[in-house]
C-alpha cells in the first residue's frame, strides 16, 4: 500500500475528481491524503492549467510524499497542443515540465473523460464496447451498446482502471487510457514514501 | 370529490431529479443521479424570517449567508415539519406564536414540502392558525398530502379524509387540532403510498451538533430512533443503532477507526443502574483505554456524531440535514467529511442539505451547490442560487467564494439577480 502524504487532484469537475479518487483509493491511497481541487467557475481547461501550475509550485516547497495529478480534456485540440499549453503555464512560473516520475502528472483523455468512462464502465460490466477517441461522447451521447454514464459510475470506473495492466491492455482499450495508466503507475511510485 | 381548497394553492413545482451542476446551469461537470428520495422544495410563509419563501432543494444544497439570514431557520423548519408529520410533538410545541414573523400581522402560517420518491412526487401542505397568540393557542386548520396531484390525505379543522393508494376516499375521522393526522394513520395494505411518505421522514436526520450538551448516559425508556438536532441524546440513539442497525454501527466504527479518530476501536454501552453509559474503546493496554463519550474533546464528539449520521444515512438512504458541520472540527477534518457528503449526494446514496459559514465548506461547495440567503435586518429572507458568472474571477486567480462573501462582493459577482431567479410555484 503506497504511503502518500498528499496528492492534489486538479480536475474540471466532480466527475473527473470522483474517477481520479476511485483509481487512487483502489491503489491503496488513504482517501484523506487526496485533496480534490475541482473547477469552481469559468472556463474549465484554463482553470485546470493554471491551478496545476500553482500546485506544482507548492509541490516544489513541500515535496516529500506529495504529488499533483491533473485531468484535462483534450477537447479536440490535439494532445501535443494541450501539453504545450500546460507546459507554457509551468514555464511561465519557472517550473520543471510535466513528469509523472517526479510527481507532476497530467492525464489527457481524448476527446474527453466520457470516452474513458464509457469504455471502463462497459469493461467493468463485462459487456465490452468500441469507442472512438475522435467522437465527443459528451455531446453526442453514449456509444452504441452503452448506457448514459451516471455520477455513481465514475468512482467504479476509476477502480476498474486500476485493475488493468497497462503493459497488456485489453483489446479495444483507448490508447490514451493505456498511456494514462502507465503515467499513473509511475506517478504512484514517485509519490510513495 | 376533493375539498375545494385543493385547487386554490399553487401546485408544488416539478423539480428535476438531476439537479447537478450542469442541470442548474452551473459550471463544472456532474450529471444526473439516481437518487430515490429527495426533498425538492420547501415553502414557508409567516414563519420566523420567511415570508412566502420557497427553498429549492437539490441532491446537494449548501445554504450560505450572513448571521441572521435564515440558515438555521431552514434547519429548524425542516426538523419541525418532520417532527410534526411523525407525531413526535404537537403544533403548540413546534410552531409556537414566537415563530410567527414579527412584522407580519397575519395569524396563519403555511408550510409546504415537496418530496420525490419512486412512487412519484408528494406535496405536503400544512396551515396553522394562531387563534390567540397571547395564550399560545394554535390549531391545524389544513393538512393535506397528495401524490402527483392526487389526494392521499386531507383535513381541515372539522374533518379528516383518508384516501387509499388508488386515491379513493376510504375513511372520515375527527381531527385533532394539534397533532398531525398523517402521524395517526395506521399502516394498512391499501395505504402504502402514504406510509412511504412517512417512512421517508423517519429516515430524515437533522443535526446541529452541540457537543457541550451531549451526554454519555442514556436512560431513555423509549428508544431514540431519531436523535435531537443538538445531539444531546446521541448516546441513546447509538444504543438504539447498536441493537437495531448493526451494519450502520459497524460502518461508523470502521470509519472512525480508519480515519478521523486515530486509535479508536469501538463503542460500548455499559449498564449503570437503569441507564447505560456510552464508552469509546481505543487501542492500547491491556486493559484497553476507555473514555466516556462526554470525556472526549468537542471536536471528537462532533466527529463521532457525523460519522454515525453518515453511516446511518448510507445504510438507509433518505435525507441528511446538517447545520454547520464544520464547527468544532480541525481544519484537516472538514474537507474529507465534505467530500464524502458530496460523493454520497451526487452518487444518489442520500440527499444532503447543509448550512455553513466555514470558508472551507463555502469554497468547496458553494460555487456548485450554494444557495445564498440574505435579508434586511427586519425584512424577509430571500434565497438565490449562487452562480459564478463565466469569467467572474478572471484576473483574480486566488480569489475564493469565501473571499467574495467576506468582501461583500458576492451579490455583484456571483449571485444571480432576483430577476433571474425562477419565480416560486
Amino acid at each position: 500500500m503506497p504511503r502518500v502524504s498528499k496528492i492534489i487532484l486538479v480536475c474540471e469537475g466532480w466527475r473527473d475528481s470522483s474517477f481520479g479518487r476511485g483509481f487512487l483509493v483502489a491503489a491503496g491511497v488513504d482517501p484523506r491524503a487526496i485533496e480534490s481541487r475541482a473547477n469552481r467557475a469559468g472556463s474549465g481547461h484554463d482553470w485546470v492549467k493554471r491551478r496545476f501550475a500553482e500546485e506544482v509550485a507548492n509541490l516544489k516547497r513541500f515535496s516529500e510524499g506529495r504529488g499533483v495529478l491533473a485531468l484535462l480534456d483534450e477537447d479536440g485540440r490535439g494532445i501535443r497542443a494541450r501539453e504545450d499549453e500546460v507546459e507554457g503555464h509551468l514555464k511561465a512560473r519557472g517550473l520543471l515540465p510535466v513528469s509523472a516520475e517526479d510527481g507532476r502528472c497530467l492525464l489527457l483523455p481524448t476527446r474527453n473523460m466520457e470516452t474513458w468512462l464509457y469504455w471502463l464502465t462497459a469493461h467493468r460490466n463485462s459487456s465490452p464496447i468500441e469507442v472512438d477517441e475522435v467522437i465527443d461522447y459528451k455531446r453526442m451521447g453514449p456509444p452504441s451498446g452503452a448506457q448514459r454514464i451516471r455520477n455513481e459510475d465514475c468512482r467504479p470506473a476509476g477502480k476498474a482502471l486500476h485493475a488493468l495492466d497497462h503493459t497488456r491492455p485489453p483489446q479495444g482499450c483507448p490508447p490514451m487510457l493505456v498511456r494514462a495508466l502507465g503515467h499513473l503507475r509511475a506517478f504512484l511510485k514517485a509519490v510513495s514514501r | 370529490m376533493l375539498p375545494s381548497t385543493l385547487g386554490q394553492t399553487p401546485p408544488i413545482r416539478q423539480a428535476s431529479f438531476g439537479l447537478g451542476r450542469e442541470d442548474r446551469g452551473l459550471p463544472g461537470r456532474t450529471g444526473p443521479t439516481t437518487m430515490r428520495v429527495m426533498f425538492v422544495r420547501c415553502y414557508a410563509d409567516n414563519f420566523r424570517c420567511f415570508s412566502g419563501l420557497t427553498l429549492p432543494l437539490g441532491p446537494l444544497s449548501l445554504f450560505v449567508g450572513a448571521n441572521g439570514s435564515g440558515k438555521s431557520s431552514v434547519v429548524h423548519l425542516l426538523a419541525s415539519l418532520r417532527d410534526f408529520i411523525l407525531g413526535r410533538a404537537k403544533s403548540l410545541d413546534l410552531f409556537p406564536p414566537r415563530t410567527l414573523t414579527r412584522w407580519d400581522k397575519r395569524i396563519e402560517q403555511t408550510f409546504e414540502l415537496g418530496l420525490k420518491l419512486v412512487q412519484g412526487e408528494y406535496a405536503y401542505r400544512l396551515r396553522i392558525r394562531h387563534e390567540a397568540p397571547e395564550r399560545a393557542l394554535n390549531k391545524v386548520v389544513e393538512e393535506r398530502l397528495t401524490l402527483d396531484g392526487k389526494p392521499l390525505f386531507t383535513s381541515d379543522d372539522q374533518r379528516v379524509e383518508l384516501y387509499n393508494d388508488r386515491h379513493q376516499r376510504k375513511a372520515e375521522l375527527l381531527p385533532d387540532w394539534h397533532i398531525s393526522g398523517i402521524s395517526r394513520v395506521e399502516e394498512r395494505r391499501e395505504n402504502t403510498k402514504l406510509i412511504a411518505f412517512r417512512r421517508t421522514l423517519e429516515t430524515t436526520l437533522v443535526l446541529a451538533p452541540n457537543p457541550g450538551l451531549v451526554k454519555a448516559v442514556s436512560a431513555e425508556e423509549q428508544p431514540v430512533t431519531i436523535p435531537k438536532p443538538d445531539g444531546s441524546d446521541f448516546a441513546g440513539w447509538l444504543r438504539e443503532i447498536v441493537t437495531s442497525d448493526a451494519l450502520a454501527r459497524q460502518d461508523a466504527e470502521q470509519a472512525l477507526a480508519k480515519g478521523e479518530l486515530p486509535g479508536f476501536r469501538l463503542f460500548q454501552a455499559v449498564p449503570s443502574g437503569d441507564a447505560k453509559i456510552l464508552e469509546c474503546i481505543f487501542h492500547g493496554g491491556p486493559p484497553p483505554p476507555k473514555f466516556r463519550l462526554d470525556e472526549l474533546s468537542y471536536g471528537q464528539i462532533v466527529l463521532i456524531i457525523l460519522e454515525t449520521a453518515l453511516a446511518v444515512a448510507g445504510q438507509h438512504g433518505g435525507v441528511l440535514i446538517l447545520d454547520e458541520p464544520g464547527n468544532f472540527l480541525g481544519l484537516s477534518e472538514i474537507e474529507p467529511i465534505l467530500t464524502r457528503l458530496q460523493d454520497a449526494a451526487l452518487e444518489g446514496r442520500f440527499q444532503v442539505i447543509l448550512t455553513a459559514h466555514h470558508p472551507i465548506a463555502v469554497d468547496f461547495l458553494a460555487a456548485g451547490y450554494g444557495l445564498w440567503l440574505e435579508r434586511e435586518p427586519t425584512g424577509p429572507a430571500r434565497v438565490h442560487p449562487i452562480k459564478l458568472a463565466e469569467g467572474a474571477l478572471e484576473g483574480e486567480p486566488n480569489l475564493r467564494v469565501s473571499d467574495l462573501i467576506a468582501r461583500g462582493w458576492l451579490s455583484s459577482l456571483g449571485v444571480r439577480s432576483p430577476a433571474e431567479t425562477p419565480a416560486p410555484g
